[in-house]
């Protein structure tokens, strides 16, 4: 469920980010200083780190051709509490991203709310807790699991579809996509709860008093809601991405408002100072001055001088890295 | 598993090399990334040959800091899969032709299945050499820095460490099952819970060990106190030049666009 930069628009990642550092400051102050005592905090890594190693355990979907992995959330959040939990899953996450290269790092606010703040914050308090908080038994701690982890899965797994159709980088339609990418995560949550499920079911047998601390922490110690942290979060998602857009419109660039222009056969004009600016200095050191649009005629023209020049960047670039080994070599040779 | 641990440490391998790109700050690469990255995506779905010149980073950076493009193309073939399947959409939903290119009808969903691709590949290979130069105390050093609370930073520490308490152990029980039940081959699904669950039992209490002898060790006050690396001139230097030449690329190619398109359409 890691996603990718390249799928995504800096717009979202950006508002992605701000939301997701906003609910793990939420988290950070929210921890009971008891919660983190030298027995928890040793369990936190090891959680992280178990949850680490799962999530690289890929299984295929039979027909799908797809693969799959856990999340881990539900059952972070079952042993350590859901804030250490959304704390715990921001650092496998960054972990990944900065040391594996899974998920992107313009990406990591839309993962981390994706797998992090779904589960710990909005399903395992709303769904899981109240369920075992009548009474811990196995069997309401199996169908807290498996409901949990099913509800976590597709819930991030609409929120990727979400963040992905926003970006409109893919050309995938909202409902394609998600027809596409619900069934899958349905199997993965039922797989993942149950997985879950037997796990809890075991530590709760062999140490309850592991679950017990993690389960009958009361949410509402730090004086925030997590109610208020959502609205919050919405307030933060809609300020940044009204700011970005903002940003992002003196700078127009989008392919529907190309296509408008050239279509009609209108020359396309720009009011905006600074790009006309760069204009001027790219047609002063251009080396194919015909590249502007203003002075095309022939219609093979611009791309074969695109196309062209684009082949000659790529051989220069393939090149230099050849010849920073070659000297690097050289150098190597002379010292021996 | 096994294959994957053993991946992340030959990247953390890789990150004590002594190359002109290891002594740059983590903190330098880590902007340099972040805006080289936003540049990228900012492109839209069909800015294939403004691309290109963002190839150049990858290229140098990886001539220059030694690291074997085979471990990188490893990596690069696991992370691909998502971008591909986006990219395949494009191929099959946009059939409207945009060009001719060596006498082939070229339709728009080619050219954004070659952007998305090429995109992914210049941002997950930028990501992978700043893991692959950058050393572990880098990265907390940077987060350090920016003020991230201790407690986030201890957990990240610990995750990374503990993998190989809890792969030990794993191995080790693993081991012990499979001398028990020598006719089974692998793990049985009903065993699977149970084991699962006593792996993560006995991996508390290791990992419960190992933290305390840390703490003794003065682990917690060392986290708090430590001296920072310093940046120096040519981190900034490195960082600013580098960002620059991003956003101005991006900031050029604006009309290069515009007439690819442009000369597309007619």
């Amino acid at each position: 469920m890691h996603m990718v930069d390249a799928l995504l628009s800096p717009a979202v990642g950006g508002v992605m980010c701000a939301a997701s550092l906003a609910a793990d400051m939420y988290a950070v102050k929210a921890i009971n200083k008891e919660e983190l005592s030298e027995k928890k905090i040793p369990i936190m890594g090891v959680m992280g780190a178990f949850v680490f190693a799962a999530q690289m355990i890929n299984f295929t979907i039979p027909m799908t051709g797809a693969s799959g992995h856990i999340i881990g959330a539900i059952l972070l959040a079952a042993v350590v509490g859901e804030l250490p939990a959304l704390l715990v899953t921001t650092a496998v996450i960054v972990i990944q991203c900065l040391f594996f290269a899974d998920g992107g790092l313009l990406a990591l606010g839309c993962n981390i709310i994706n797998m992090g703040v779904v589960p710990c914050l909005i399903v395992f308090p709303y769904i899981f807790k109240p369920i075992v908080m009548k009474g811990m038994t196995l069997k309401r701690i199996s169908v807290a699991s498996i409901l949990s982890s099913v509800i976590a899965v597709s819930l991030g797994a609409f929120c990727v579809v979400l963040e992905t159709t926003i970006s409109g980088i893919s050309e995938l339609p909202f409902s394609t996509f998600l027809l596409l990418m619900q069934p899958i995560h349905l199997v993965i949550g039922i797989v993942e709860g149950v997985v879950t499920a037997s796990i809890l079911c075991f530590v709760y047998r062999m140490r309850p008093e592991v679950m017990d601390t993690a389960i009958e922490r009361a949410p509402l110690q730090s004086g925030i809601k997590i109610k208020s942290l959502l609205i919050v979060l919405i307030v933060i998602t809609l300020l940044t991405g009204g700011l970005l857009s903002v940003i992002a419109s003196s700078n127009p660039d989008g392919l529907e408002w190309s296509i408008e222009k050239t279509a009609s056969g209108e020359a396309v004009e720009t009011n905006y100072p600074f790009i006309e600016g760069t204009q001027k200095i790219q047609q002063s050191i251009s080396p194919m001055p015909d590249y502007d649009s203003q002075t095309v005629n022939d219609a093979s023209g611009p791309s074969v001088a695109a196309i062209i020049g684009g082949s000659l960047t790529f051989i220069v670039a393939c090149l230099c890295p050849l010849i920073v080994s070659f000297f690097k070599k050289r150098k190597r040779l002379e010292v021996e | 598993m096994k294959e994957n641990i053993r991946q992340i440490y030959a990247l953390e391998q890789l990150s004590s090399g002594q190359t002109v790109v290891h002594r740059i700050h983590a903190m330098a690469k880590l902007i340099t990334t972040l805006v080289y990255i936003t540049t990228i995506v900012s492109f839209d779905r069909y800015s294939f040959f403004n691309l290109i010149p963002y190839l150049f980073y990858p290229t140098l950076l990886m001539a220059l800091s030694e690291t074997p493009y085979g471990i990188l193309l490893s990596r690069l073939l696991v992370v691909l899969p998502f971008s591909l399947f986006a990219a395949s959409a494009s191929l099959l939903l946009e059939r409207n032709s945009v060009f001719m290119f060596l006498g082939l009808k070229l339709s728009y969903g080619v050219v954004s299945f070659s952007v998305i691709l090429f995109r992914s590949y210049l941002v997950v290979m930028a990501l992978l050499l700043l893991v692959a130069t950058t050393p572990f105390v880098g990265i907390t050093d940077c987060m350090r820095r920016m003020k991230i609370p201790s407690i986030f930073i201890v957990v990240t520490e610990l995750i990374y460490r503990f993998l190989s308490v809890i792969y030990d152990q794993t191995y080790s029980m693993y081991l012990a099952y499979s001398l028990r039940k020598q006719d089974t081959k692998g793990l049985a699904l009903k065993d699977c819970g149970s084991f699962t669950g006593q792996l993560l039992l006995r991996s508390f209490e290791r990992a419960g060990r190992i933290y305390t002898a840390m703490s003794l060790r003065g682990y917690m006050q060392k986290t708090e106190k430590t001296g920072l690396i310093k940046m120096t001139r040519g981190d900034f230097f490195y960082c600013t030049v580098s960002s620059l030449v991003f956003i101005l690329l991006r900031l050029l190619a604006v009309d290069s666009f515009r007439s690819f398109i442009y000369g597309g359409f007619r």
